[in-house]
């Protein structure tokens, strides 16, 4: 397996992608200058413009670093539970079909639960 | 009133509309923009907390708001035909909402006039009567008696006592509302300029589908939950990656405006005035590079590939572009009759009680509810209302998709990144509710701007409630 090289050995070490196959989650949060970056097992590397650095778990327990107390959202949008990837668009761009009689692409007809389609069409 | 020249103030936010004007014909900004209202009764205030969470409260607020105020039930389009009716249940309130013809929708009280059970316990389609499954009473979609099993064994019962009892229904915008107080004044009086804001610059939500409804049950009072999406000043802490697209950047420099239409409140962004424009934003941190709006606005992040403006172009424009061209694709080329401020600013209504319509091309709708007789617990409802091509069948209303309490809002995967973005609101919301109830100081204080809608939200309720000369407290009233 291929890996990603990054001066920073825990982002050297982690796979290439997600298990899903989609790249790792990594934000900038401007407010406070730091990058928040995703790793496996759920952690998440927060680093800092001057190159203080802290290790999370993605629900906010701190597990070693400079960097100590950090946005717990951020954490949670970097390493937290994520929208499936067919369904990872932002809410003005909900697909839409109008040539089916549902209005949903028909590829979506498998989460028919899940997005609202009459059970009784 | 005053009218202002639109609010175009600002260098930046003129050279946006300049470029647009000069690349396409383009409608000027919304006229409902330029309406200012002044600020909101200036100062901070304090509310107290028993409110949002001792049954007392609940119960008061069942006889003086739910039992009085105009409330959205249903969409039109989830009732097509005669005899389709939906549940509408607000505390341990429940009515029924059902087209009597065509061009007539009646509401009732959801409980027999017998022995008071609930008359219907599923939405329904198609009915032909409303009969009850405890002894067999039945109505008409009217309302009339239709029969009255042992109708001889009730000598002396009233007609009306055995009719249904009717409430107050109004529609707008696809929406229909109900109000249980016979002596309401009408849904369009109470209303006023709200319908101004949205047909009056060509996005009439009653040419929308109900695309998307998650309907969730939380561990809060319906207030702690609202008051969750009454302000934007939380984007920054509780939404760090919406911070950039919510600050604004070259040219889109945002301000916040409240404005006090009396039965409900405009959150709106728009340009910053003359000699304020900070640079900032309200959030207080821009992009640090153009690119970087478009990218958080549509959440690219950093591993992704990104998108690259344009030679020329600035981050505001590609995504006005972008939004744009997603809604030429579904409604054509009547989205060029929309000013770009609709492809990208944030503008909500929030209508008293707890209705939230968005505008235009943001398709969000929220309600809040509390539910059964549990001041602790609430219901929250998200509409997405898409628009659709002129001339072709509108899609059918989707059903609601309900998460149980307990359940993760990002389980509601048609809400898209959405979903995520509601589950930082919500994951704040039950130690909101906890910590309201280890408050030693007994109040919460609310800003004098950002919470501005807040403030105007606590004194509608003390004048419902009937607490504006007792500091908002019901045991100061009994006194």
């Amino acid at each position: 397996m291929s890996v990603v090289a990054s001066p920073d050995p825990l982002l050297a070490d982690r796979p290439a992608t997600r298990e899903d196959g989609r790249p790792w989650r990594k934000y900038r949060y401007p407010l406070f200058k730091q990058t928040f970056e995703e790793l496996p097992d759920g952690r998440v590397l927060v680093v800092d413009d001057d190159g203080k650095r802290g290790l999370f778990h993605w629900n906010g327990p701190w597990i070693e670093g400079d960097i100590t107390t950090v946005n717990l959202h951020m954490l949670v949008w970097t390493g937290g539970p994520d929208t499936p990837a067919e369904f990872h668009y932002r809410w003005t761009e909900v697909p839409i079909d109008i040539n089916r009689p549902s209005g949903w692409p028909e590829e979506y007809d498998k989460f028919g639960h899940l997005i609202g389609q009459r059970t009784d069409a | 009133m005053e009218i202002a020249d639109n609010g175009i103030t600002d260098e930046a936010q003129a050279e946006e509309q300049a470029h647009e004007q000069a690349t396409r014909p383009v409608p000027p900004l919304p006229e409902h923009l330029g309406i200012v209202k002044p600020h909101y009764r200036p100062g901070i205030a304090r509310v107290p907390v028993d409110r949002f969470f001792k049954q007392e409260y609940h119960d008061l607020e069942v006889e003086r708001i739910w039992k009085k105020a105009w409330q959205w039930a249903c969409r039109e389009e989830e009732i097509p035909d005669v005899g389709d009716y939906q549940i509408y249940e607000v505390a341990h309130l429940s009515f029924i909402v059902i087209r009597t013809a065509p061009d007539e929708i009646k509401a009732y009280w959801n409980s027999c006039p017998h022995r008071a059970r609930k008359l219907v316990t599923f939405d329904g389609k198609r009915a032909s009567e409303l009969r009850c499954m405890f002894h067999g009473w039945a109505w008409n979609l009217d309302g009339s008696l239709k029969e009255m099993s042992c109708g001889w064994d009730f000598p002396g019962a009233r007609p009306e006592e055995v009719k249904l009892p009717e409430v107050k229904v109004g529609t707008w915008g696809g929406y229909v509302f109900i109000n249980p107080d016979p002596d309401a004044e009408s849904l369009e009086a109470f209303l006023g300029e709200l319908p101004m804001v949205f047909e009056g610059s060509g996005h009439d939500l009653a040419k929308r589908w109900k695309q998307v409804h998650v309907t969730a049950h939380l561990e809060a009072n319906w207030k702690v939950v609202q008051e969750a999406f009454l302000e934007a000043w939380h984007v920054g802490t509780t939404h760090p990656q919406l911070l950039v697209p919510a600050s604004g950047h070259r040219g889109m420099d945002f301000v916040q405006r409240w404005d006090d239409f009396g039965n409900w409140m405009r959150w709106a962004v728009g340009p910053v005035e003359p000699g304020k424009k900070s640079g900032q934003g309200p959030m207080g941190s821009p992009a640090d590079t153009d690119e970087e709006y478009p990218n958080s606005f549509f959440d690219y992040h950093l591993n992704e590939e990104r998108m690259v403006l344009d030679e020329g172009q600035t981050g505001v424009q590609a995504v006005h572009k972008r939004v744009r061209e997603y809604h030429r694709a579904i409604i054509g080329d009547e989205v060029d009759q929309h000013s770009d401020y609709f492809m990208s600013a944030a503008e909500m209504q929030m209508v008293w009680p707890n209705f939230h319509p968005w505008q235009a091309f943001s398709r969000l709708m929220y309600r809040f509810r509390p539910y059964k007789s549990d001041p602790n617990r609430s219901v929250m409802d998200v509409l997405l209302l898409a628009p659709w091509p002129e001339g072709r069948p509108r899609p059918p209303a989707c059903k609601p998709h309900v998460l149980d309490f307990g359940q993760s809002i990002t389980e509601a995967v048609s809400l898209g990144q959405l979903a995520r973005v509601f589950a930082q609101d919500l994951a704040n919301i039950p130690h909101v509710q906890e910590g309201l109830k280890s408050c030693q100081r007994e109040y919460v204080i609310l800003s004098d701007l950002h919470e501005a809608p807040l403030r105007h939200w606590h004194d509608r309720y003390d004048q419902w409630m009937g607490l504006d000369n007792t500091d908002g407290k019901i045991a100061e009233a009994a006194e």
